[in-house]
């Protein structure tokens, strides 16, 4: 069994090899981010894989919220469980909804590390073309674990 | 480009948990990317001008 700040899991989500990773690859965050999971409670893997994170910097921290504050996050109900993430300047833009499996877990790390070192990795073209934008645009790209 | 724009609001969809949204959208490869709730789809992993193009058929250049 593996204690986790008072918690104990009889299974880890992350193979010990993968948290290495993750915690090396974590070693590059810059300023604190806050990981929040909205979603109905009880238990979840999707908890138990964020208080796993949690463990793995301390620059990171976890919080989970429940329903009735999906609202506060602009979240509806139908889309939850999301995985948001809170960096210096506030909420971030980018979230999850469901679990961040497979291929999606990588993106996770890499958001958190561009969050807290405030990097945005696009083309000045793209940049100009995101200044002049006035209206709202909802990105919703759907994956599944791999 | 949700970190950079506060026009920009980007979310990665679990298709196999949220079904609805998965049928909604008739996602049928992933990725598959849906903007402004289904007024325009972009099919697969694309570079980032070609995101920027489709985004530019929904809210204009």
């Amino acid at each position: 069994m593996a204690a986790t700040k008072g918690r104990c899991s009889l299974l880890a989500i992350l193979p010990t090899n993968v948290k290495q990773q993750v915690e090396e690859m974590l070693a590059q965050i810059g300023d604190p981010i806050k990981m929040i999971l909205v979603d109905e409670g009880g238990s979840s893997e999707l908890d138990q894989l964020l208080t796993e994170l949690d463990e793995l910097s301390p620059k990171l921290s976890y919080q989970r919220a429940g329903v009735a504050d999906a609202d506060r996050y602009g979240l509806v109900e139908e889309s939850l469980p999301s995985i948001l993430l809170e960096g210096p300047e506030g909420l971030s833009r980018a979230r999850f909804t469901g679990a961040p499996a497979g291929h999606e877990f990588g993106v996770l790390i890499q958001d958190i590390i561009d969050l807290s070192q405030g990097e945005i990795q696009l083309s000045d073209a793209t940049k100009r073309y995101l200044e002049s934008l006035t209206e709202d645009v909802h990105l919703q790209v759907f994956t599944t674990p791999t | 480009m949700a970190m950079y724009s506060p026009h920009v609001i980007a979310e990665m969809v679990d298709a196999n948990e949220f079904w609805d949204l998965t049928r909604k959208h008739n996602v049928r490869g992933v990725p598959k990317t849906v903007i402004n709730e289904g007024r325009h789809y972009v099919e697969g992993a694309v570079p980032e001008d070609h995101l920027v193009k489709a985004i530019q058929v929904v809210v204009g250049s």
